[in-house]
């Protein structure tokens, strides 16, 4: 088989040949070889570090040679090229990690390089290699880690207890308290190169423990060194264990069947069947101590314990509920504690829920959580305070007994409480006691609901605020039609406004004032009718000003007369109120056929 | 002649209180005797010829509530308030009804999976999640202040700028908040809901070779889907989809 493995090896090499000929040049070319560490024990590994450098650019194809390594095992490679390009060199490196097979002082021969037809040649290094420390492959075990080591074994093949295959128990701590948690993992080890068939461990006897298995965790399986052989290392079965009792307890000594074949999954080899055994582990459990132990300390709950709690709201209503939450979590058996429960109080009422338990593992250690709900629901308003919930539990670590607990909660309840329900076995004792609203008594059957959801202030406010937006415009328009059109208007309705004012004037008895009017109606008049204005000038302007819109001579000569009779009647105050009548008479006249001539 | 068209309506009043009254007087004197059975019995057939009175059936979901079957008590007063959505009445019994139901259950039954009534009956994502009041609100003030604004930039030429700035928020929160409001009317309040008349089992599937989804209790209030022979498919309060008996679901606002 080690003549297939140096096969394979002497391949790759070769392989890197061919990746490295395009990178390989003639001018001053440098091989050089290092490797580091140049002491190591079996199963660790060294860095062979290979520098070619080429100066200036090159075409000429190149090999690398790799020296044959039959002692030793590739197990990394990494490869960077860089340029330098003020001193026009090409840099390659190659990291090799190696891992030896054997013990002892062991050569990597030298590496060549071939440019052209030239040969360059590193120098060979001695690596030595020397037994491993713990020999196991198993990492340092800390103060209480405690592992079984196959090559404290009568060792007839180099440190491990069987040449082929061997069980063995491994555990985190060999001492420990009353109901304090262990990690225990049953292990497997069998040769490289071959494969485990069928393995029958049996029931295996574990009491004086509480122990829980843990399913699928088991990791993947590893390589060890032990002694000259490598081995795999994997695991059959990995427990959580709880002493239940003090004194020395142990692991139970496992014989198993294992049968082994040899080759591929498409080469089957020759099976065989051994029997094997794991020797027993002894474990020393403690009692717990009773000095410091806690009144309300119940069980063997021991581990690190953390409680918290969780409430949803602080402020509710009378009719609502709070819900409460608590999480305990601990490294110990949760099997041991008892369920939390609420202390009753007249304040509030509680519903509890199903209570959830799990596991989760991190790295080594199980959790164990235990979620418990519960509704607190108020009986009256007011402050409902929920009291804290508490655990005392033995802390192994440190050796004593501590308390984890819960926060007291305060809720603020407001409002009215609910209308105060059954609470009868039956539906028939306990319908008595709803408190509801009486019925109608008067129902107008001809009324019909909508069925309307939606508020009448709501539909209000769509349909009424673009319907008074249309009303503001339309009363904007109206207003600017009014103003635009204010003079024809006022010229339309010049006549008969001055004919409603004078026949005012012709019930007056103030001659002078009747006459002011009369003449100050005439003016207004000329001035809306024809739109001129006739103050301050003679009478002939006003002649021909009322000619030139249309009104005929004769009566515009007849309206500037009759204005100069009332001028004169005014300030001569002559005549009487039959004069003033006339006059009255004789301007409505006259407006009546400017009216008629007028454009 | 007064005298005459006088007595007419008098009659035709007399007749109309006869033909209406006998029933509910009826169901009235049954109740305030403790028969609340019969009451209800005769409320109900009141309602097939009033099937949009409100208060008919706030008074058959009270009658029914007397009488301890709180699921059809739940439905008629959940169609009382789909008729009448201030009937305060309605709302305190219902309120009433639901708290013993879920106090009963709660006490009778530990079990993880029932669904009891609660008040996300309507919990059908985000839309329902957002109060309407304050939707409604919004749209009210952006709609005004939307025409105040369009009215004074037509009516003067000052701040054109300002008063345009305006216009275009206001635009943008009415058209947001009026978008809300017709999502909402399109998918939540065309939605159908049914009560549950009784303690049933919700399944997977329209069947009972199909997975158990939940145990429901009476009264809780589900949307309904689509239907497969004698099986409801309904939501229920948490978002789950499942399928109940047909004869165990009563729509509101009908009869059945």
């Amino acid at each position: 088989m080690s003549v297939a493995l140096s096969n394979i090896r002497r391949r790759f090499l070769v392989m890197w040949a061919v990746l490295f000929a395009p990178l390989v040049g003639q001018a001053e070319t440098s091989l050089n070889v290092s490797v580091s560490p140049k002491r190591i024990e079996i199963g660790q590994t060294v860095t062979v570090n290979v520098q070619v450098a080429i100066q200036g650019q090159s075409n000429n194809q190149g090999s690398l040679e790799a020296p044959s390594l039959l002692d030793w095992t590739v197990v990394g490679q990494f490869k960077r090229t860089t340029y330098d390009s003020s001193r026009q060199q090409k840099i390659t490196i190659l990291d090799l990690q190696l891992q030896p097979s054997k013990t002892g002082q062991l050569k990597i021969s030298p590496f060549s390089l071939k440019v052209g037809q030239k040969r360059y040649k590193s120098e060979s290094v001695i690596v030595t290699v020397t037994q491993a420390g713990g020999q196991t492959g198993s990492p340092p075990s800390g103060g209480q880690s405690s592992t079984t080591n196959p090559s404290d074994d009568s060792a007839p093949t180099g440190g491990a207890p069987d040449e082929y295959a061997f069980l063995t128990w491994e555990i985190d701590r060999s001492a420990v308290w009353l109901g304090e948690p262990i990690q225990a993992q049953l292990y497997i080890h069998y040769r490289q190169g071959l494969r485990v068939s069928r393995l029958d461990p049996g029931k295996i006897d574990l009491s004086g423990f509480w122990n829980e298995e843990s399913k699928g965790e088991s990791g993947r399986a590893q390589r060890v060194q032990i002694g000259e052989y490598a081995f795999i290392k994997d695991s059959i079965a990995q427990y959580t264990l709880y002493p239940m009792r003090s004194g020395q307890l142990s692991l139970p000594p496992i014989e198993a069947q294992i049968e082994l074949s040899s080759g591929g999954f498409f080469r089957r080899g020759r099976a065989q069947t051994i029997n094997r055994a794991a020797p027993k582990l002894d474990i020393e459990v403690r009692p717990l101590p009773k000095a410091g132990r806690p009144k309300n300390y119940r069980g063997i709950v021991v581990g690190k314990t953390r409680l918290r709690g969780r409430i949803d709201r602080r402020r509710i209503k009378a009719t609502e509920g709070v819900e409460l939450s608590v999480e305990l979590r601990m490294e110990g058996l949760i099997a041991n504690v008892p369920e939390f429960k609420l202390p009753d109080s007249p304040t509030y009422r509680v519903f509890p829920s199903p209570t959830k338990t799990q596991s989760i593992q991190r790295g080594q250690r199980k959790i164990n959580i235990r979620k418990q709900v519960w509704l607190v629901r108020p009986n009256q308003a007011g402050k409902m305070v929920i009291p804290s919930l508490k655990l005392a539990y033995f802390d192994p670590g440190t050796g004593r007994y501590k308390t984890a607990r819960t926060q007291q909660y305060t809720v603020q309840v407001t409002g009215q409480s609910q209308p105060k329900m059954g609470d009868g076995s039956t539906d028939g004792s306990s319908r008595k006691e709803i408190k509801l609203h009486s019925i109608r008594d008067s129902i107008d059957l001809d009324v019909a609901a909508s069925g309307s959801r939606t508020p009448t202030w709501f539909m209000s406010v769509v349909a009424g605020t673009p319907a008074v937006f249309m009303l503001m415009l339309l009363l904007g328009m109206v207003r600017k039609h009014r103003f635009a059109t204010a003079d024809e208007r006022a010229a339309k309705n010049a006549g008969s406004a001055a004919k409603q004012r004078l026949a005012q004037i012709s019930k007056s008895k103030d001659l002078a004032d009747g006459y002011r009017k009369t003449h100050s109606i005439v003016v207004d008049f000329v001035s809306q009718r024809f739109q001129v204005n006739i103050k301050g000038k003679t009478f002939d302007q006003i002649t021909t000003l009322l000619m030139k819109t249309g009104v005929s001579k004769a009566t515009a000569r007849g309206l500037t007369e009759q204005m100069e009779a009332i001028e004169f009647a005014r300030f001569a105050r002559a005549g009487d109120a039959g004069d003033l009548q006339q006059t009255v008479q004789r301007v409505n006249e006259l407006i009546s056929q400017m009216e008629a001539e007028g454009q | 002649m007064k005298y005459v068209l006088g007595f007419c309506l008098a009659i035709v009043y007399w007749v109309g209180l006869a033909s209406a009254s006998p029933g509910l007087e009826r169901a009235q004197k049954s109740f305030w005797s403790g028969k609340f059975g019969t009451a209800a019995a005769t409320y109900r057939s009141l309602i097939e010829t009033h099937p949009r009175q409100a208060d008919l059936w706030f008074n058959l979901g009270t009658a029914e509530a007397q009488a301890g079957r709180m699921g059809q008590a739940t439905h008629a007063l959940e169609t009382a308030l789909w008729l009448q959505p201030d009937h305060k009445d309605a709302r305190f019994n219902l309120d009433a009804v639901k708290a013993w139901v879920l106090d009963k259950a709660l006490a009778r039954s530990q079990a993880g999976t029932l669904v009891l009534p609660g008040s996300d009956d309507l919990g059908t994502g985000l839309l329902s999640s957002i109060p309407l009041t304050p939707i409604r609100i919004a749209f009210a003030v952006s709609w005004c202040l939307l025409f105040s604004c369009w009215y004074l930039l037509m009516s003067t030429a000052r701040r054109r700028a300002s008063l345009s700035l305006v216009l275009i928020i206001t635009g943008l929160v009415a058209t947001c908040a009026g978008g809300l409001l017709i999502s909402r009317s399109y998918i939540i309040d065309d939605a159908r809901y049914g009560v549950l008349l009784d303690d049933t089992t919700a399944y997977r599937g329209p069947g009972q070779q199909y997975d158990t989804q939940a145990q429901v209790s009476n009264s809780v209030k589900v949307r309904l889907g689509g239907e497969d022979g004698k099986w409801q498919q309904v939501t229920l309060p948490n978002g789950q989809g499942a399928w109940i008996r047909s004869e165990h679901v009563a729509q509101i606002g009908t009869g059945n």
